[in-house]
């Protein structure tokens, strides 16, 4: 049953509530906020359902389990993105397959037109990158996470996260290294010297 | 062309307002002059827009539910203090889907081992509507396991059965959803199973139905790893349905389907007199939930056990395509 006062709260207050009381709808209403970003998130990083589920209950079974050392210093949405990392990253660890490519698929309906063309041209560069550069980009313009806080989901710092976003629209939009006499290079953010 | 060139970061970083302002003024400057430059930006720019165009993906009805039973089942073991080896929960176990096929061999066995050994242990303790410990695959079973199957007795009364339920209709509802017949189709055969193979006449051409078409048998080399749960090895007539069967045939064909197919809801059907499972997939609009086109399959539940990829593709007994 809805709780509007639960539904009110705020995470960190959800997860006091349910270390103190152990209310478990504190807990329904934590699971209702966000199961779906959750599921969202881990499932353009390891790109199937089923993994998908495996990492988000994952996520929450550790969100129930260690609650209680969770001392709100940080966002609780910082956790959670750091157990959605931690737990994809582990998925894809512990999987020795790959996914399977793309082109092996049957057409779906509406292949060929140029949106759906479009959509599995995206989904396969995305599934293309290496996972560190996925979890950043998908994290920044799928679900418009900004820079700190991918740097905290991740556990590394901000130069870091700048570089795999850049270098995964980079990959994404199909730029050669050199297509402007330029070298890769990661970091920094200056300009430099054209030779 | 100015004498610098903007770091790839940089112009990354600009895209997303994450520069200073005054690295801002050097880029827009940059790029006003350079050309080359200016084509990065705005192919970044595309790819950023193209892959914020995929949109969220949603959880269906049925996963959500399955998820929620399963956790909070799972809290009151914790609540108890009783949890199980691992980390994880007495009576929560992972759901390992490979490429969409559930994968039941060793790994089952050991699973079958430790839940009994565990659930000896905390069987008191486990939630369960059931009475027992509850896989995640167990909670995805439709939570009116006990009702009636849905009975379509004929090809024209599966897109009024699918816009009828309830997953379908709430992502829909704001469409411009119509009930009505599909195209005509050539009729189903009735597959008749023997012990060992399939009537091999009731394969039929599908050539001439681009949205629509019915499935005939195939011997198939193919089959899930390690067998299908209660489905494994199953070969004969008049099996019963089971959650297992149910989630097989589930990822069976999720595993031949490109991802961009989302699954909407699967249902326990009767099919012109024989047991199937219908199992609907969407093509997602790219956000709010609704799709843009709406695939059902319906499909015996020994195929999903025992067959894979084309062969089980060639054994729909119906696949059926519409724009909701």
């Amino acid at each position: 049953m809805r709780d509007p006062d639960l539904e009110a709260q705020t995470d960190e207050l959800l997860v006091a509530a349910f270390v103190e009381s152990k209310d478990e709808r504190a807990l329904e209403v934590l699971l209702a906020r966000h199961e779906s970003r959750v599921f969202g998130i881990a499932y353009r990083i390891l790109g199937n359902r089923a993994d998908a589920l495996d990492a988000t209950q994952d996520v929450f079974l550790t969100v129930f389990r260690k609650a209680g050392s969770f001392r709100g210093q940080a966002a609780f949405t910082t956790w959670l993105y750091r157990l959605t990392t931690n737990a994809c990253h582990d998925i894809g660890r512990r999987k020795a397959r790959t996914p399977l490519p793309m082109e092996t698929l049957p057409n779906p309906p509406g292949a060929g037109s140029g949106e759906m063309d479009t959509r599995l041209g995206v989904e396969q560069a995305l599934r293309a990158l290496p996972q560190d550069q996925r979890v950043a980009i998908v994290m920044r313009d799928l679900y418009d996470l900004d820079y700190e806080q991918i740097a905290a989901a991740t556990g590394v710092p901000l130069g870091t996260v700048k570089s795999r976003i850049a270098r995964a629209r980079r990959a994404l939009a199909g730029i050669m290294d050199d297509s402007r006499g330029m070298e890769p290079r990661s970091g920094g953010g200056r300009l430099r010297k054209q030779r | 062309m100015n004498s610098t060139h903007p770091e790839i970061e940089t112009i990354s970083a600009y895209l997303d307002g994450m520069v200073t302002s005054r690295e801002r003024a050097q880029v827009e400057q940059h790029l006003a002059s350079c050309g080359s430059c200016g084509e990065i930006t705005r192919r970044m720019k595309t790819a950023s827009g193209n892959l914020a165009a995929l949109g969220k993906v949603q959880m269906t009805a049925q996963e959500q539910a399955a998820l929620r039973r399963t956790l909070l089942g799972a809290t009151k073991t914790a609540a108890s203090g009783a949890w199980g080896f691992g980390g994880r929960p007495a009576g929560v176990t992972s759901r390992r889907w490979s490429s969409g096929r559930l994968q039941w061999s060793l790994g089952g066995a050991f699973a079958l081992l430790a839940v009994a050994v565990v659930g000896f242990a905390f069987m008191r303790s486990v939630p369960n509507t059931d009475g027992g410990a509850q896989t995640l695959t167990e909670a995805m079973a439709p939570a009116d396991r006990s009702a009636a199957p849905i009975t379509i007795a004929s090809d024209d009364q599966i897109k009024g059965t699918v816009l009828a339920l309830p997953e379908v209709k709430g992502s829909i509802s704001k469409s411009t959803a119509e009930s009505g017949p599909p195209q005509a189709a050539p009729e189903a055969p009735a597959l008749a199973r023997t012990d060992a193979s399939r009537d091999s006449a009731a394969a039929q051409s599908n050539d001439d139905a681009e949205s629509f078409a019915t499935g005939g048998g195939d011997d198939g080399g193919g089959g899930i790893a390690g067998g299908g749960g209660a489905y494994a090895g199953a070969a004969t007539d008049a099996q019963p349905f089971t959650v297992d069967a149910g989630a097989a045939c589930s990822a069976a064909i999720t595993a031949t389907q490109p991802d961009s197919l989302e699954e909407i809801a699967a249902r326990e059907i009767s099919y012109k007199g024989r047991q199937a499972w219908l199992i609907v997939y969407g093509v997602p609009a790219g956000s709010g939930g609704s799709f843009v086109e709406i695939t059902t399959f319906v499909v015996d539940p020994a195929d999903c056990a025992n067959l894979s990829g084309e062969a089980l593709e060639r054994s729909f007994l119906s696949r059926y395509s519409f724009k909701p």
